[in-house]
């Protein structure tokens, strides 16, 4: 029977006869309509990034000039070229690569901490009872509605008594405890079947054994996920490095995007050069991981 | 049977101590997360309602006790509870176009047609994008002679002001929000999709249900709880709306996208007035845990299949 | 919850923050500083100086150039330079000096007031001697002052002019003024920009009239001088009066009409619309110049003075340059000060781009008697106008901008400019 499950269209089989009838002319007429849809839907959500990348390879002068009337020449540049993404290279005092490695060391480290600290915390909430343990659960998630806007000056404060200001750690120690991350973990870990952890423990595996050797490595859909939200997280961060580590050295790149907007001049080609830039890493890591990420994030919401 | 009173008994015997060890690993294993938020989050949250208590100049780090004052001048103010209704107003815009848009989409990528790899990607693919950057570039397709009004112009339709209007700002910003996060709500949706046992459709068809009616009364009540999910998700980031604001209106026209965060940040970072700053910030932090109950109970699910 | 493991959290928490919140105020603000330009420097280490500004690439060199001249004339003493974009430049200033760990010396505009009552700012009397400011501009002075005292020193300035499409107004046979006498009355502005205004469908093809900032009060405040209304009392405290008079809201009237009625002018005008042809006069600043040299070499453009009602009145103003009161070395952060602003200011006149405000740089500089720099520096010295130097100065920009921005967008005139003036005079009363 075809089906279409979740609309719950049931449509009868095809009739013996395979000839043009009502029926199949109307699901083809559906199946059009959907596809039809379907392409919108993606030309709209495609659009900004698209002419964002074109904006990349104009000229300056060209980037707004082709937009009345609407032609193909809004979207494909008049004249192509590398020039936005070279000046990009030139930049002083560091070619825009230093603060696209700056963006990917914070990350990755805020990264790779976050998943060992927080799926510690998620196996504990999810598996080992203790007295107030649930209580705690909820008071950690509590913190996630407190916007960050409310935290800063507090906490750049506390960066100041370290003397942590302009440095990579300021950028990256506050950000490893996440309750997201415990929250999304566990939900993953009370899924698996206790089975697996009691085996372990039978061949000798002591507790943490038990969860280092053999829960971890059996989450990796959770863990790609909250993974790659955690990359996201710090590689779109903006207010707080611009608050606490502006300078050069330790600059990442969406600060950097901030200076090429100035009082004087809005340098518009290298916003777009570097937008596409910064987009690109996050691009090709969710390209390749989705299949994870798709398959962590659709679990998590289950529970 | 047998295997799981001989499991017991091994588990017994390994940890003699029994519960003691679970703690005692608990400990460790919570710490590094449990110091982390303390010293970062809590912290300062109370460091945060001090300074609420407070006269703070943010410049001359001049701090002057004043008590409940502060909140007392927050009840009585005009424009935080104007800025609270428009992020309440956002939120509620947001909340809907996500999930009718998140379910739309989540449906009609859940069929095998051509190129759903290339579809899932498109839709997906803003979220991977930088608000900062984004916002940015929106402002320019917004501009009254910026690519969405060539569009418009393009099929007949007369060109709008967009960002310049306080009837459509923040219907403007909402569309900006709904481009950006939708795409996770279809994933999350998507999930909640597939858990649906296709068996049901199957049986409800061969009752006679229509699509309507399978999709209202299999469909709907059992994604309950991804529903719950994902209006929580999206109220609690909707409702901390900022960054936008920031790039796009600075609170206008008219006070129409004049966000809480927005002034929050902007009274304390640019008027310097921290203390009355950190009160606001309290104040969206008890109204935010009060909508976050309400939705609790609303989408409470006690559906099992 | 278990009791004990809430109130061990509790302690554990009290404690922590407890530390913390010693470590970290005490005291938070300019403080005596912790690290850098320690008092007791050791002999033989370089003196530091953190000097910050807000500029672009070519603003740092042409800034580092003057450090490093300072720093061969002054052995022992290293000045690093930093440079924050302008958009995040006071909120950066404003942590930085919360956190106990603001610049020596650094760029300062129409804030000089808001920062000085602060605390942010060392007074300068007993440095500025009645010598140094004789040779400034007057209004360049404006600034820079508080209550009675001096807290800045001019760096620069900028003066506003109307850049014209040269071919447009040939081929309209509109001739282009260039001395501030001929300078278009408010009608005869009007008139050009609807001329040359173009309308093609239901779109603007061509936008008669524009200015290259946005909409704010550096923009629109000139109009209400040309018609002899100011926004603020002369003590800066009031709104009422002066900013709700018949000649404040007769000059938004007719500005926001450009926008509504004229359409002339748009709010939200295409970036580069003026060099790409998409608008044929622009309200720019003095710098505009070299932004249209660097990226628009060809374009033929003219430059027309600020138009004028029943007085002229160009809007001016520019970066200054303050001291930190909490720094080490006040005496030496001053001879930097005062080598930025005045010994080298012919060089940095020269190299920024930005207009001297130093009468003698202005006579000796050749460049200052041809055009368009010769009808910038009139307008500074006859017509310039300046923000005012209140020490809210941010709320009252935003609120300005707000009502501006209202009222080019269709917005009741006396309504805006009511609300306005209410929240201005609650906040100003304070001030």
């Amino acid at each position: 029977m075809a089906s279409s499950a979740h609309t719950g269209t049931v449509l009868p089989a095809r009739p013996a006869h395979a000839h043009l009838d009502t029926l199949t002319v109307r699901r083809f007429a559906l199946r059009a309509t959907r596809y039809a849809i379907m392409l919108v839907l993606a030309v709209f959500f495609l659009l900004p990034y698209v002419w964002m990348m074109s904006g990349s390879l104009r000229t300056q002068n060209e980037i707004f000039a082709n937009l009345f009337p609407l032609s193909i020449w809004t979207f494909i540049p008049k004249q192509w070229t590398l020039a936005s993404y070279q000046a990009l290279l030139q930049l002083q005092p560091f070619p825009f690569t230093h603060y696209v490695l700056n963006s990917l060391f914070v990350a990755f480290t805020v990264t790779l901490l976050s998943l060992i600290v927080n799926s510690c915390a998620a196996y504990v909430f999810a598996r080992i009872r203790f007295p107030g343990r649930d209580a705690l659960f909820v008071v950690f998630l509590a913190t996630m509605v407190i916007p960050f806007e409310v935290l800063a000056i507090p906490l750049y404060l506390e960066m100041r008594a370290l003397h942590w200001t302009d440095t990579y750690q300021a950028l990256i120690v506050p950000f490893i405890a996440s309750p997201l991350g415990m929250f999304l973990l566990r939900q993953f870990f009370l899924g698996l079947p206790r089975e697996l952890e009691e085996a372990a423990r039978i061949d000798g595996c002591s507790l943490f054994g038990a969860f280092w050797r053999v829960v971890l490595p059996n989450a990796t859909p959770a863990l790609i996920a909250f993974g790659l939200i955690r990359f996201q997280f710090s590689w779109d961060a903006f207010i707080w490095p611009l608050i606490v580590a502006p300078s050069p050295p330790v600059r990442v790149i969406q600060v950097a995007i901030a200076s090429f907007d100035s009082d004087q001049l809005v340098q518009w080609d290298l916003i777009f050069a570097a937008a596409v830039l910064a987009s690109l890493p996050i691009v090709l890591l969710f390209a390749f991981l989705q299949r994870y990420y798709v398959q962590g994030v659709v679990t998590s919401g289950l529970k | 049977m047998v295997r799981q009173n001989a499991a017991a008994a091994v588990l017994r015997k390994l940890s003699p101590t029994g519960q003691p060890e679970a703690y005692w690993v608990a400990f460790w294993l919570l710490l590094p997360a449990a110091a982390g938020l303390i010293i970062f989050t809590f912290v300062p949250i109370v460091y945060a309602f001090w300074i609420s208590l407070h006269d703070y100049q943010l410049l001359s780090g001049q701090l002057t006790w004043t008590g409940a004052a502060n909140y007392v001048r927050l009840l009585s103010d005009p424009s935080v509870t104007k800025a609270l209704v428009v992020s309440l107003l956002y939120t509620v815009i947001s909340v809907v176009a996500q999930v009718v848009l998140g379910l739309g989409l989540a449906l009609l990528v859940s069929e095998r047609v051509r190129g759903l790899g290339f579809f899932r990607a498109a839709y997906f693919l803003p979220v991977v994008a930088s608000l900062v950057v984004m916002a940015t570039i929106w402002k320019f397709l917004y501009a009254e002679s910026g690519l969405f009004n060539a569009i418009l112009q393009t099929v007949g339709l007369p060109s709008q002001p967009f960002l310049k209007s306080a009837d459509q700002a923040l219907l403007s910003i909402a569309a900006l929000g709904v481009w950006k996060f939708v795409g996770f709500n279809m994933l999350v949706l998507l999930g909640g999709l597939q858990a649906i046992p296709a068996d049901l459709y199957e049986s409800a068809g061969l009752d006679g249900a229509g699509a309507i009616q399978r999709f209202a009364y299999i469909t709907l009540p059992l994604l309950k709880r991804v529903l719950l999910f994902v209006v929580v998700m999206t109220s609690i980031e909707s409702f901390k709306l900022f960054t936008p604001v920031y790039v796009m209106t600075t609170g206008g026209p008219q006070d129409s996208t004049d966000a809480i965060v927005f002034q929050i940040f902007r009274t304390g970072f640019r008027y310097y007035e921290l203390g009355y700053a950190a009160a606001m910030s309290f104040l969206l932090l008890a109204v935010v845990v009060i909508l976050m109950w309400f939705q609790f109970r609303a989408l409470r699910s006690d559906v099992e299949y | 919850m278990g009791i004990r493991a809430r109130s061990f959290l509790a302690g554990r928490t009290l404690v922590v923050s407890m530390v913390l919140l010693g470590a970290a105020c005490s005291p938070p603000g300019p403080t005596a500083p912790a690290a850098s330009g320690g008092a007791a420097a050791p002999a033989g280490a370089p003196t530091q100086l953190k000097v910050w500004i807000s500029g672009t690439a070519e603003l740092d060199t042409a800034m580092n150039k003057i450090l490093s001249q300072f720093q061969a004339e002054n052995p022992g003493v290293s000045a690093t330079l930093e440079d924050y974009p302008f958009a995040q430049y006071y909120e950066k200033l404003t942590t930085a000096f919360a956190g106990g760990s603001g610049p020596d010396v650094y760029w300062i505009d129409i804030r000089t007031a808001e920062f000085a009552k602060r605390g942010a700012l060392l007074p300068l009397d007993k440095y500025v001697s009645d010598d140094w400011t004789s040779d400034v501009l007057p209004v360049a002075l404006k600034e820079g002052m508080w209550n009675g005292k001096r807290y800045s020193v001019p760096m620069h300035e900028l003066a506003n002019g109307i850049f014209v499409n040269k071919a447009l107004f040939a081929q309209a046979g509109i001739p282009v003024p260039h001395d501030l006498k001929d300078a278009w009355t408010w009608d005869q502005l009007r008139q050009i920009a609807m001329k040359l205004t173009e309308r093609a469908g239901g779109t603007t093809t061509r936008w008669g009239f524009g200015s290259q900032r946005d909409i704010g009060d550096w923009v629109v405040l000139p109009y209400l001088f040309q018609n002899g209304a100011t926004p603020l009392s002369p003590d800066f405290k009031t709104a009422s009066r002066y900013l709700d008079s018949s000649q404040s809201i007769e000059a938004l009237t007719w500005w926001g009409k450009l926008f509504t009625e004229d359409k002339v002018a748009t709010a939200s005008p295409a970036p580069d619309a003026f060099p790409t042809g998409t608008m044929a006069m622009i309200d720019a600043v003095s710098t505009y110049v070299i932004a249209l040299q660097r990226q628009y070499p060809n374009l033929a453009y003219d430059i027309a003075p600020a138009p004028r009602n029943k007085q002229c009145a160009v809007m001016t103003g520019g970066f200054n340059v303050g001291i930190n009161p909490a720094t080490a070395q006040p005496d030496l952060a001053w001879k930097l000060t005062d080598y930025m602003s005045r010994v080298k200011h012919a060089q940095w006149a020269e190299d920024s781009g930005y207009l001297p405000d130093r009468k003698s740089v202005m006579a000796s500089g050749s460049k200052y008697k041809e055009q368009p720099w010769k009808l910038f520096m009139d307008e500074l010295a006859q017509c310039g106008v300046s923000r005012p130097p209140t020490s809210e100065y941010s709320f009252f920009a935003d609120t300005f901008q707000a009502m501006a921005k209202d009222i080019a967008g269709g917005a009741d005139v006396k309504a805006s400019v009511t609300k306005a003036a209410t929240a201005l005079d609650a906040r100003l009363s304070a001030s």
